[in-house]
């Protein structure tokens, strides 16, 4: 009884979750300002990337990096992109109902995500206007090709992904529809087709694709983008087995500490702790911990073997890392990023009167930013070192790339926080 | 040391271009690009289907996710089209 009573009543739970589209203070009005400046930034730094050429920005060939901070930028997203819906098959294949409140969440971020790797990539591109000929050479690439692979898979995993939140949203949509008579033609477009009792389907639908997605992602992350790398035997420091399931715990580590952040600005910012309970915040910290602690067990697995008595080319990229130019950032990035972000969620798991909701925001914080920086000491390092006998590069982004790069975060904080102002963020309940 | 260490590290130059060139020889003869895909496309498109069968026997839903699906795709693949011939307004030629 006492249980019943604590529970929110239907409707004052949909009006508190449809908050963000019921209420538009000034707040809103001044984060979206802030976020709009570095977006238009970055069309005038990619405007001028595109009328000058990659010359602006700082990778060079043969001697330096051909690729940089925009690939780096690239793997991360398509790393977020991969763990976000993997939260929300994971909640829809095993019964996590608990954590229902994030599965949209994880799936909104996902398809962002998607998103933001793709204008990342177009960006790194030299001649971005061929674009087109990805498709038109698409049947003589696809064989030998791992970037035709890419492009086929991110194709397949966006569409399946985008469907599977539209057929999961439809039931809130008819709820938004009735009470958004302003948007509400928006809404009938998007439910094209519906009935009240189609709820059953989908879910039968959504429980089947969530296998697919979890298989893509397992493929994708742990698959086709890592072997761009991994397959490469004449680049030392990338051509390795241990690729793809590198990139898979990175990808699921570093989606599930964007989840976490996410969910906690949301929960702070719409008055959510009712809905976003600490369970969820204890429950994916706890999760998050392990596989940062897995993640660390790669890297010595990966520094082991690149030290003790590999090729002197892979010695080397290691030694740029240990104690070469990248040590500053790779130091910082293994002891405050992974290290100590896993040690404080592990303990909170193993001590529970040590969780604290905002220590794990943070902690997953800084992952998600150590996560990114890992992806730079990924791409940059090995290609310094040239193959050829030319002299060794060195490569720091340059204002361009970082306008860009920043550009490209601020533009997808800005399609999250359209996309809560259109759509419930997290699954309303019946009325 | 570490001047040393590049010197030698000239030796290994050549072991990896002869690795790449036997590597690339063997992945242009066997288009492995078509097995990896059917690997991964494969089991997505059994998955898919068998999303689409089932009780309750329904035609709606699965024809609207058909539908959806191909115009998604199809607006993905005039999206590149579409980006390529604006860039071409802005990148000199």
């Amino acid at each position: 009884m006492a249980a019943m009573m604590r529970r929110p009543e239907p409707d004052r739970t949909n009006v508190a979750l449809l908050r963000p589209l019921l209420h538009t203070g000034q707040g809103f009005y001044f984060f979206a300002v802030a976020l709009l400046i570095p977006a238009a930034w970055f069309v005038y730094a990619w405007y001028l990337q595109l009328i000058r050429g990659l010359g602006l920005t700082s990778m060079r060939t043969p001697v330096g990096a051909p690729w940089g901070a925009y690939i780096a930028n690239f793997v991360f997203f398509v790393g977020l992109a991969h763990g976000g819906i993997a939260i929300a098959a994971a909640i829809r294949l095993l019964n996590l109902t608990k954590y229902t409140p994030v599965a949209r969440i994880g799936e909104v971020l996902t398809i962002i995500s998607l998103m933001m790797a793709g204008v990342s990539i177009t960006i790194d591109m030299g001649r971005p206007d061929r674009i087109f000929n990805i498709i038109i050479y698409w049947p003589q690439r696809v064989g030998t090709s791992s970037l035709s692979w890419d492009v086929t898979v991110i194709i397949i995993y966006f569409t399946l992904s985008t469907l599977y939140l539209w057929l999961t949203m439809r039931k809130d949509l008819v709820l938004c529809a009735k009470r958004f008579p302003k948007l509400s033609w928006f809404y009938k477009i998007l439910l094209i087709g519906y009935k009240p009792d189609e709820e059953h389907k989908i879910e039968r639908m959504a429980w089947w694709l969530s296998i697919a997605i979890v298989f893509l992602i397992v493929m994708l992350s742990g698959g086709v983008v890592p072997w761009i790398f991994g397959l490469l035997p004449s680049q030392p420091g990338w051509f390795s087995a241990l690729a793809g399931p590198y990139f898979l715990t990175a990808a699921i580590g570093s989606a599930i500490a964007a989840v976490i952040v996410v969910s906690g600005v949301l929960r702070k910012l719409f008055n959510w702790q009712e809905y976003i309970k600490p369970e969820i915040f204890k429950g994916l910290g706890t999760f998050l911990g392990i596989i940062t602690l897995f993640y660390i067990y790669l890297i010595l697995a990966e520094q082991l073997t690149m030290r003790y008595a590999a090729p002197l080319s892979e010695f080397l990229i290691s030694e740029k890392l240990f104690q070469g130019e990248f040590a500053p950032i790779f130091w910082p990035m293994l002891l405050l990023g992974f290290f100590t972000p896993a040690i404080i969620l592990v303990s909170q798991a193993i001590h529970p009167q040590w969780f604290g909701v905002t220590r794990t925001i943070l902690a997953s914080g800084a992952i998600v930013v150590a996560f990114w920086v890992k992806r730079f000491l990924i791409v940059v390092p090995s290609l310094l070192r040239p193959l050829l006998p030319f002299p060794e590069g060195s490569y720091s982004p340059s204002w361009v790339e970082w306008s860009i790069v920043a550009g490209i975060i601020a533009s997808a904080i800005l399609l999250y926080t359209l996309f809560l102002k259109v759509f419930p963020i997290v699954e309303l309940g019946e009325e | 040391m570490i001047d040393l260490l590049l010197r030698l590290t000239d030796f290994v130059i050549p072991a990896n271009a002869i690795a790449a060139e036997v590597s690339d020889r063997q992945t242009m003869s066997g288009n492995i690009g078509f097995i990896v895909l059917a690997i991964i496309v494969g089991p997505v498109i059994i998955l898919t289907i068998a999303s689409m069968l089932g009780h309750p026997r329904t035609f709606r839903i699965p024809g609207l996710f058909i539908g959806s699906m191909i115009l998604l795709i199809s607006a993905i693949i005039s999206s590149f089209a579409a980006a390529g011939m604006l860039l071409k307004l802005i990148i000199p030629q």
